[in-house]
């Protein structure tokens, strides 16, 4: 029980910790800017799911199911911003009767 | 207890019944995950569409009440881990009471959200419609994006009530549940973790990206 009861701590004082990094991210080091805040926000998902949802215990059907979700999100996600990523836009000039 | 009482009869064993729980589970907790992604979505389309009004209208919101929600769900998350591991080694009244306070901060995080933020945004006028606060070129985006953040934050929340039901309900029958024989109590904790990984992305879409110019 104590084993169990110290790798949550050190799990929920990590993600206390990382949610600070974001922050530091945000404000601290506008050099990371939005792509620093995205990236610790992916791990602490990350540990999220490993951490308190015990991700790495379970079988291959769970991991399959998981893998699946993240490829979903990643066709969805990927394919639907390919067209605003790269579309131009061109000023409007409106004819002045 | 045996083996058999510990499972039920279309079961081969108590572990077969526990990996059918947790994979049925993580099946639904996929097809969540493709219920937000549309959202998410929406706002890679509304923010690319004009990105200097939709993040003017992110740095409008409660970063303070942002925050401290997102240190409420960490805390919850592991309150009801430690719930877990109590009863999985046997101590039902260990797994009541980290439940409760699981439970009471989740219910905290409601009260923020709707109670409190969603007041003070309805105040300085961040509903998006005709008396719309935010004046000037940014008034577009920005009502884009207080369209995502009302939107998004009550499905959340939507989310975060049927989870705070499901302990409600998992904390009632708390007797029926032994070291041996807890899966509803792991099942639910894994929807309860979800949710908070709904909102550790929401939470850097809403208040981190507009400041982080």
């Amino acid at each position: 029980m104590t084993a169990v009861v110290l790798r949550l701590i050190s799990v929920a004082s990590l993600m206390f910790a990382l949610l600070a990094a974001e922050l530091a991210a945000t404000f601290a080091f506008p050099g990371w800017g939005r792509s620093g805040v995205a990236v610790i926000a992916a791990t602490m998902v990350g540990v999220a799911a490993f951490g308190f949802m015990d991700l790495r215990q379970e079988g291959v059907v769970v991991w399959l199911f998981a893998a699946a979700a993240l490829l979903w999100l990643i066709i969805l996600l990927g394919l639907g911003a390919l067209d605003p990523m790269t579309r131009t836009l061109y000023p409007t000039v409106i004819a002045v009767p | 207890m045996s083996d058999a009482a510990a499972h039920e009869f279309q079961f081969s064993s108590a572990e077969h019944q526990r990996e059918t729980a947790i994979s049925g589970v993580w099946l639904f907790l996929a097809t969540e995950a493709l219920f937000f992604g549309p959202i998410f979505l929406a706002w890679i389309y509304a923010r690319l569409a004009d990105p200097s009004a939709f993040d003017a209208g992110g740095r409008q919101t409660e970063l303070t009440i942002g925050v401290t929600n997102t240190a409420l769900l960490i805390a919850s998350s592991f309150a009801y881990s430690i719930g877990l591991a109590c009863i999985e080694f046997g101590s039902r009244r260990g797994m009541v009471l980290w439940l409760l306070i699981a439970w009471t901060l989740g219910a905290a995080f409601l009260g923020l959200k709707f109670g409190v933020e969603w007041r003070m945004d309805l105040e300085k006028g961040l509903f998006p419609g005709a008396n719309f606060s935010v004046h000037g070129p940014s008034r577009s985006g920005a009502q884009l994006f207080f369209a995502f953040y009302f939107f998004s934050t009550a499905l959340h929340g939507l989310h975060l009530l049927v989870g705070l039901a499901l302990l409600a309900w998992i904390i009632s029958k708390a007797r029926q549940f032994t070291a041996e024989r807890h899966n509803s109590v792991r099942v639910v904790g894994l929807y309860w973790t979800f949710i908070d990984i709904i909102w550790l992305i929401l939470f850097p879409l809403i208040y981190l990206i507009g400041r982080a110019s």
